[in-house]
């Protein structure tokens, strides 16, 4: 085994921060699922504004149902 | 840099499971989420046993592989300590008590185009006033202020929200300059049927950049059989053009499942129409309430085994942003939590008469516990937390305090254990459910980064 090659994936690393928040950006368009991580960022980047920090995820941690949030 | 004396400790209660050759590591009690390893780091994640020092880890690397030096060891120990898999000296993680952010549930109107049949709203004329909806605002603020809270997540709800869309745009207004004014982040979702989600109405959301949360059962039948309008005739077919109008027009949104007997079946079809599309969604289950006369709860064998086929799809196509904070009703994976909502601490909902209730569920199967002419409402809610014992968390529910997952589902909703068990201090009637779908969440997590991450 060549342990030198050991490594982690998490979401921090896998996914830039920039990249992370706006996860429903894909959903803007009707763009066939991306092939890999580097073109769903190019995807996003192009995106602009909607990209740029914009917080989607679509629970937060104090609200409830109708499908929300909790 | 670590030093060859440490002694790094895995977390308790950390879980793993194996996805082919990797590993999957998940620590309840962190905000970082699932962590995969490879084979290579897998190996080195197993020799930790709480009592070797990093010389001896390293040593034993070594059979493994001669050239692997001290330094190599500890980059791949930065990352576990990263990743908030392990500790040194003592655990570190706590959770948090009180949320920073506070929810308001908007109830802007009673009026509704559509007769779902598992609705919880009793529809009427009735809908809040400009000078109600103004006071409110006003209010919300004021307490959100005095108490702390950093950003502050409005919900407008009905009813359908979109038959008042100027009064939520003008609300939205008021609130963005009170949000700068007061320097409390606002953050805004507009809940409706989709019905009147035409064009014109979704170039007015993009323009005043609103989220929406459209309600979708299932594809035609399934949704049809419940989201109906007052002829009986379903509603898919609008909600379809809808969507296809949000996507063009870039409109942030969501689509909110609401899991019952009567579209169980159709769940995983849905699934793979949502990823298809790259659309974000939340299944979340039914919930009882006085004014639904059939029997809309799923069996918990039926509700595990569709499940499990809607994310076996996910599971073989992840799409690349993540999706399991809405696979399972109120488990929720991006933070641990003691309570599982913010009934009573965070969260005020306010009806169209200005009136405040703990909960939307029991809008009108509550007294008020306040209204918006009361000095601080955070106050109000505080008071009017329904839950016994007062401030009950997590940790003090006899079944759950053992519980691996605690702290991801806090017991579920506390007002559908109390309804079903007579009281709050036990564990969700969906616990079985949970328990036995979080680990096939988890994966999928996992079965994302791999694909990204690989």
């Amino acid at each position: 085994m060549n342990l030198h090659e050991a490594r982690i994936m998490t979401a921090e690393n896998v996914f830039p921060a920039r990249d992370r928040a706006p996860v429903a950006s894909a959903a803007l368009t009707h763009q066939p699922l991306p092939a890999s991580g580097d073109k769903f960022r190019s995807d996003i980047s192009s995106m602009g504004s909607l990209a740029d920090g914009v917080y989607i995820d679509f629970k937060t941690d104090n609200d409830c149902a109708c499908g929300l949030v909790y | 840099m670590y030093d060859s004396t440490d002694v790094p400790s895995v977390y308790p209660n950390i879980y793993t499971d194996d996805i082919d050759d990797y590993l999957l590591v998940y620590n309840p009690l962190s905000e970082k989420g699932v962590t995969v390893l490879n084979r290579e780091s897998r190996f080195i994640f197993s020799q930790i046993d709480n009592k070797r020092t990093l010389d001896d880890i390293v040593a034993l690397a070594k059979k493994e592989d001669p050239k692997i030096r001290f330094r190599h060891i500890n980059r791949i120990f930065k990352d576990f300590f990263s990743a908030e898999v392990i500790y040194f000296d003592s655990p570190k993680l706590k959770v948090k008590k009180q949320s920073k952010q506070l929810g308001v549930w908007l109830h802007i109107t009673n009026q509704c185009n559509l007769r779902c049949t598992y609705c919880y709203v009793q529809k009427t004329n009735e809908k809040m006033t400009d000078k109600t909806a103004y006071l409110a605002m006003d209010k919300v603020f004021q307490s959100a202020k005095k108490h702390g809270f950093g950003k502050i997540n409005f919900k407008f709800s009905g009813g359908e929200t979109l038959l008042e869309l100027d009064k939520i745009i003008n609300l939205v207004h008021r609130a963005k300059r009170l949000g700068k004014k007061h320097h409390i982040q606002v953050d805004f979702v507009v809940l409706t049927n989709g019905i009147l989600l035409t064009k014109k109405v979704v170039r007015r959301l993009k323009e005043n950049n609103l989220r929406v949360s459209v309600s979708l059962d299932g594809l035609a039948q399934y949704h049809d059989q419940t989201r109906v309008f007052a002829n009986g005739q379903g509603s898919f077919k609008y909600v379809e053009i809808a969507i296809e109008n949000l996507h063009k027009a870039r409109v942030l949104y969501n689509v909110s499942v609401t899991v019952s007997s009567r579209n169980i079946e159709g769940l995983p079809g849905l699934t793979k129409y949502l990823l298809a599309r790259n659309i974000i969604f939340n299944f979340n289950f039914y919930r009882e309430n006085p004014y639904v006369k059939e029997q809309l709860e799923v069996d918990t064998k039926k509700l595990i085994a569709s499940l499990k086929k809607a994310y076996r799809l996910i599971y073989e196509n992840p799409p690349p942003y993540s999706v399991i904070n809405g696979l399972l009703d109120r488990v929720f994976f991006k933070k641990p939590h003691l309570f599982a909502c913010g009934m009573g601490n965070s969260y005020i909902v306010v009806r169209h008469d200005g009136r405040i209730v703990s909960c939307q569920n029991l809008l009108t199967l509550q007294p008020p516990i306040g209204s918006i002419g009361d000095n601080d409402l955070v106050e109000v809610i505080e008071k009017g937390n329904f839950v016994r014992p007062r401030g009950l968390t997590i940790e003090q529910k006899t079944p759950c305090r053992d519980c691996q997952w605690k702290y991801i589902c806090c017991g579920g909703c506390p007002l559908l254990t109390f309804q079903q068990k007579g009281r709050y201090d036990v564990n969700s009637p969906y616990c079985g459910v949970y328990k036995a779908l979080i680990p096939e969440v988890l994966r999928l997590e996992a079965r994302r980064l791999i694909k990204y991450g690989s």
